[in-house]
């Protein structure tokens, strides 16, 4: 009973929100840049693509559901190895944002994807006709045409990731999550149970009215 | 003889005192010393449906002349858009050949096409501008891909926006433009790279008489005073009428009939022609386009 007191609400939410904006901050865009990249591999092979290759096409969106379909936890634990090898250790923050940036890329790669399949087909044929190469094709129409909806799901893509850094305490991560389970939940402290649910519903809303600006100020439809 | 007229660093060809344009079904003699914008020889594409194999171009032999506005008359289903993706290679024919101004575009390699893609500008139905570029932006496009100079892609943008009278919507994103800017707009971005054909697929449906005439107008001054060859594909009978110099009529996959539009109109020789003449028989509709004519 005692010991749990001395251990301060604020210093206990700061410390977790910073390890939370770190995760998040590293693996959001990480996940975004991957994401978008293998997000664009995808747009082009597909069968109406602009490159369209049947077997790149199916290996990649292959590896994108099963990576998909492996619970995030048993994810952690299957990378540990990657992990140790990346960052020399398997524990603390550094060590959380390895399985996040991984295990977010096939997700923002989906996402990305469905962003830039938006763009009308008919305008990439309108580009195909001026002699335009696939890669100019990718760059200078599928990029800026679907910028709005590419920020609109990074925004989505950063409130997931927040939601996977809760997890990263399994591997010592720290961060919000972490600290609700321990304090708020294992030792019983409402007060830290509360503060962590407070900041992270002001984070959640945060990114998601800064997502929207964003995604507004470049929508010129 | 061909006259070269200077807009710029781009040339536009007219030929000079060209006789009547014709547009003719036999396949060209490669021997011939008038050369075609476009000929088209046993043309096909079948596609695999549910009750067996469709044959959406059977066989389209078509020349047509450098210089005049030809069109392209087609009923729904008659094989209209399967013509105009095998024209511009979207989409691989089963058989025959496509030469654009001399050139097989069948067997050039696909850097090849794409140099010579800046030789034919299209006008698709929908536009398909960039929404996330401006007017400038988007007639700037073709020349980026040209790998034309910035400072040139910059005067050639400022001329043709000044040549459809448009000069103020420059920094406009189309989305803040009227249906009439926003076809310039897609006529210049056709016409950036200087070419010598344009393609216009479906120009006037959906549009009201009053928009329709004038973007037909601007078709004929294109081809007076850029001197390139007009190509039009739709079903419309009245559209066509009023401003093709030599009309073809595509009908279940195959060319039936080509020569000069009034010909054709006048005196169809085929049932499949008369039948697309037919609707347009009453007499609202033939009172409307002698008030088209007049307009002339
Ligand atoms: N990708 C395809 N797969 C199967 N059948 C097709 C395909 N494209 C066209 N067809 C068929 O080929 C025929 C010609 O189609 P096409 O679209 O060229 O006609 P159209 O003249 O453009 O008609 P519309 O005026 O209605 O656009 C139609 O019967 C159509 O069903
Ligand atoms: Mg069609």
């Amino acid at each position: 009973m005692d010991y749990q007191a001395t251990s301060n609400l604020l210093p206990l939410l700061q410390k977790g929100t910073l390890e939370t904006l770190l995760m998040v901050g590293i693996a959001a865009p990480g996940c975004a840049i991957s994401g978008l990249f293998l997000g664009l591999l995808l747009t082009a092979t597909q069968p109406q693509g602009v490159a369209p290759s049947r077997v790149f096409y199916q290996a990649l969106s292959a590896f994108t559901n099963i990576s998909r379909s492996v619970p995030f936890l048993i994810l952690i634990v299957l990378l540990l190895p990657v992990t140790r090898l990346l960052v020399g250790t398997s524990i603390g923050t550094w060590a959380a944002i390895v399985p996040l940036v991984l295990g977010g890329m096939p997700y923002a790669a989906r996402l990305a994807e469905a962003a830039l399949l938006e763009v009308e087909p008919g305008l990439i044929q309108a580009v195909v006709v001026m002699g335009a190469s696939a890669p100019e094709i990718l760059l200078k129409v599928y990029l800026p045409e679907a910028l709005s909806g590419l920020l609109r799901a990074f925004t989505v893509l950063s409130i997931t990731m927040i939601n996977f850094s809760a997890m990263a305490g399994a591997v010592g991560g720290g961060g919000l999550g972490d600290l609700a389970i321990r304090y708020g939940y294992q030792r019983f402290r409402i007060d830290v149970l509360a503060g962590t649910v407070l900041i992270l519903i002001v984070l959640v809303q945060v990114i998601q009215f800064g997502g929207n600006y964003f995604a507004k100020r470049f929508y010129r439809r | 003889m061909r006259k070269a007229t200077s807009v710029s660093q781009f040339q536009v060809f007219e030929d000079e005192g060209a006789e009547t344009p014709a547009a003719t079904l036999s396949a060209p003699d490669i021997q011939t010393s008038r050369p075609f914008a476009i000929s088209l020889r046993g043309l096909s594409k079948s596609y695999r449906d549910g009750m067996g194999i469709h044959h959406a171009l059977d066989g389209v032999n078509l020349s047509l002349e450098k210089g005049a506005i030809h069109g392209i008359l087609g009923a729904s289903g008659a094989g209209k858009t399967t013509l105009l993706r095998c024209l511009l290679r979207l989409e691989r024919a089963d058989a025959g050949e496509v030469l654009i101004e001399g050139c097989n575009w069948n067997t050039l390699s696909d850097m090849q096409l794409r140099r010579e893609r800046h030789r034919v500008g299209v006008i698709f139905q929908h536009l398909h501008l960039l929404a996330s570029r401006t007017a400038a932006e988007n007639i700037s496009l073709p020349l980026e891909i040209a790998g034309i100079r910035k400072r040139d892609r910059e005067a050639r943008v400022a001329e043709l926006l000044e040549w459809f009278g448009i000069s103020d919507k420059g920094s406009e994103y189309p989305a803040k433009l009227s249906g009439g800017q926003r076809q310039r707009v897609a006529l210049a971005r056709a016409l950036a790279t200087a070419p010598a054909i344009l393609l216009a697929d479906e120009p006037t449906s959906a549009l009201d008489t009053e928009t329709k005439l004038s973007v037909l107008n601007v078709l004929r001054r294109i081809r007076d005073e850029f001197g390139v060859t007009v190509l039009i594909i739709t079903h419309d009978l009245q559209a066509a009428e009023y401003v093709c110099d030599t009309l073809s009529i595509l009908s279940s996959g195959r060319i039936v009939e080509s020569g000069p539009t009034a010909e054709v109109i006048d005196s169809p020789q085929t049932d499949e022609a008369r039948r697309l003449f037919a609707p347009s028989s009453s007499p609202e509709e033939r009172s409307a386009k002698a008030s088209l004519r007049g307009d002339l």
